[in-house]
């Protein structure tokens, strides 16, 4: 492992590499500090630029972007009561208020040192369970197994889904149907074409991906604000990091709000903004300063921040060791690598442990560049939010169209981008949340590919005799078949008690 | 009666009377628009959506009551659902094999017909167990901005191979900066030249990578 690592450092540590991995922290911070951007534009925006650079290069932009913008919306959090991403909703509870009473340059130090904590903590998880979980995959990991994991994941997701749990499931089998359009994977017979030649090869993932994020986000811009107030933020050049005798009866919380974040991010389908909220609401529930909590106490700013940055590593721990990512950032972080020809998952880590290291150290690193980038995107936040946003719009789209032609050069995509923009912002004017059909189009291919191969492996068993060869199998279907199953039952039982109220 | 004077306290006695049959112990208000002279007052049921507009408000209240049934979306998606799911089932039924190996374990529309029943039947579930959205989101102010994009971002597209990077871009720039409210005639055409010429001069040139050029090509 040491090997590997060093490795890694010499791959890692050249001047270009680390110049590009800086331009991604800021622009992923500046992008992250414009309210309703967020870490999937950030991503897919900079997507393009990546497409002629090197795999390590690549890797660099895009961890810059990844490891900084959820960092980038704590600052307009801080400085405009209004989160730049959903993560950083708990950050302006108690940064907003620090601010209003002059202290801002203190709030944006705890929330940088509590960024980069939290951030640090997550990459060290990463380095040592990445490889862990790769090995137990390695070892446990069948057809069978995988099945499992993708259904439990898919389901998590699903049925996670706020509000209305079967949107959540018909989104996911709606991403998982949208795979396989074009060719089956395993016999190669070409499906539901409809009359299209085009869609021989499927549904490519980079129409997907900017149709939902980028395009579904200027539409709903378009139809949010049609006049753009000019925000005046609370003055702030700087900001004051915290002193080491100010952290005193802090430090526990540091490290449970990173902890909380790292084993929640994990999960499929938590995400990083439930994981601040449930960080933030034990950090008040323990701390001696519980009381102050919204008043502008630097706890609550510690506790949503650290947890919402420790999130990065956690969520790409079953991305890089088993190429299943939990949510939209790390699918879109899936995605972005293999249209570099860099396929996470247990091969990645067994043959090119070194691309997987470097990604690591590039994580490491771009949680470090936080500081000198937090200087620049604080002094210039004026200028960053009062961005025209017909300007801004415009400049997404043409990333947009770049993005989808570049990888392909098939113009055949650009209207299939159009069309999954349109499809992806009605089904966010009808509440759907569209993180399942991401994933479900992610992992689709892989499901069926792993079904297929356990149906040739059953051959002539009982479908539970096969089952019964894998207790682990069992586990993980179960799973998913309890959180498939219980919010469908819900409302079956809701509208029971409705028909019948007496009974 | 000023703005600050007419609070929600004021409100029930006109909506009892005026919102047919509404009854304020279930009203939720979801917004409040302060546009003055005009002012307007909204909220929802769970099958209404009632407005009350106030003109002039510091001599006479005059009110004019706005109502109507709010329509169930969630049923209509349900019913777009439904359609897709049968469209994808017929034509998986209609799948003709052509050379896939008859050893296969799982035939190539086994697994998608799964997942179409199960498309089916969770359309259905939602069908069932649609109801109207008290806070539905409204684009009726906002239908045509979203439209003239739609049609602006699709013209852009569709010309991108036509004009190639450069000159669609700027073309773009210029219509969507001015349909969307830009209104800084000067810093207009800069600003879309500058855009347009910085993605080609990042693209074409020092990423070099190929991109359309269009009827460009006749001037090479």
């Amino acid at each position: 492992m040491l090997n590997e690592i060093l490795s890694a450092v010499s791959m890692t540590f050249s001047p270009m590499v680390v110049l590009i991995l800086f331009v991604g922290v800021v622009f992923g911070a500046i992008i992250g500090a414009m309210p309703g951007l967020g870490t999937c534009v950030a991503i897919v925006v900079c997507l393009p630029f990546t497409l002629k650079l090197g795999p390590i290069s690549a890797i660099a932009l895009l961890m810059g972007v990844y490891g900084s913008s959820i960092y980038g919306g704590s600052i307009s959090a801080v400085l405009i009561n209004t989160p730049g991403t959903p993560q950083s909703a708990a950050t302006g509870m108690d940064g907003y208020p620090m601010a209003k009473k002059g202290l801002s340059r203190e709030a944006l130090g705890w929330v940088t040192v509590a960024s980069i904590v939290g951030g640090l903590l997550s990459c060290v998880a990463l380095i040592v369970g990445a490889p862990q979980l790769a090995a137990l995959s390695l070892k446990y990991g069948g057809p069978l197994e995988i099945c499992g994991l993708i259904c439990m994941g898919l389901a998590c997701i699903s049925s996670l889904s706020e509000g209305n749990q079967i949107k959540g499931i018909l989104m996911g089998l709606g991403g998982l149907l949208l795979a396989t359009i074009g060719n089956d994977p395993v016999s190669g017979e070409m499906r539901f074409l409809f009359g299209i030649e085009d869609l021989a090869g499927g549904i490519s993932l980079m129409p997907v991906v900017v149709g939902i994020f980028p395009l579904a986000e200027v539409f709903w811009r378009i139809h949010e604000t049609r006049s753009q107030e000019v925000v005046q933020p609370i003055r702030c050049n700087t900001l004051i990091f915290p002193r080491l005798k100010q952290w005193k009866g802090r430090v526990v919380n540091l490290i449970r709000s990173s902890m909380i974040g790292i084993g929640l991010g994990i999960l499929p389908g938590v995400g990083a903004t439930a994981s601040t909220f449930v960080s933030y609401t034990t950090a008040k529930k323990f701390s001696k300063f519980g009381d102050r909590f919204g008043k502008g106490e630097p706890d609550g700013l510690i506790a949503a921040e650290s947890s919402n940055n420790a999130i990065t590593g956690g969520a790409l721990i079953p991305t890089m060791a088993l190429g299943i990512p939990g949510e939209p950032a790390t699918a879109l972080m899936l995605a972005s690598m293999t249209l570099h020809g860099i396929i996470p998952g247990v091969r990645l880590m067994v043959d090119h442990p070194d691309v997987v290291y470097s990604s690591f150290i590039l994580l490491i690193i771009a949680n470090l560049l936080m500081i000198p980038a937090a200087f620049i995107v604080i002094r210039a936040f004026g200028y960053i939010i009062n961005f025209p946003t017909p300007v801004l719009l415009g400049l997404i789209v043409i990333c947009s169209l770049v993005g989808v032609y570049i990888p392909s050069g098939v113009f055949f995509d650009i209207p299939v981008a159009l069309v999954m923009g349109i499809i992806a912002f009605a089904m966010r004017l009808g509440k759907f949340p569209v993180t399942p059909l991401l994933i479900g189009y992610v992992l689709g291919p892989q499901l069926e590919f792993n079904l297929s191969q356990a149906a040739i492996y059953m051959g002539d068993m009982t479908l539970l005799a096969y089952l019964g060869t894998s207790p682990l199998a069992i586990v993980l279907f179960s799973v998913a078949g309890l959180f498939l199953f219980m919010p469908i039952l819900k409302p079956i039982m809701q509208l029971g008690k409705r028909v019948n109220p007496a009974g | 009666m000023n703005v600050s004077q007419f609070t929600t306290k004021h409100r029930p006695a006109y909506s009892d009377n005026l919102c047919f049959g509404y009854r304020t112990d279930k009203k939720q208000e979801i917004k409040i628009q302060n546009d003055s002279p005009e002012i307007q007052y909204c909220w929802r049921d769970h099958r209404h959506l009632c407005c009350i507009r106030l003109y002039d408000t510091s001599v006479v209240l005059n009110l004019e009551v706005h109502m109507r049934k709010l329509y169930n979306g969630h049923r209509l998606t349900a019913l777009v659902f439904l359609v897709i799911g049968m469209v994808f089932l017929r034509a998986s039924l209609s799948f003709e094999p052509g050379f896939a190996d008859d050893s296969l374990a799982m035939g190539p529309m086994a697994y998608p017909s799964w997942l179409i029943y199960g498309w089916i039947f969770m359309s259905l579930l939602y069908f069932i167990t649609a109801r109207p959205d008290p806070d539905f989101i409204d684009i009726s102010k906002s239908k045509l901005a979203l439209l003239r994009a739609v049609l602006i971002i699709g013209f852009y597209f569709f010309s991108f191979p036509w004009l190639g990077l450069f000159a669609s871009s700027f073309v773009f720039f210029v219509i969507f900066l001015l349909v969307e409210g830009y209104r800084s005639y000067k810093r207009l055409i800069p600003i879309a030249f500058f855009s347009a010429f910085l993605f080609w001069l990042v693209f074409e040139q020092l990423l070099m990578i190929s991109m359309p050029r269009g009827i460009f090509i006749f001037f090479d």
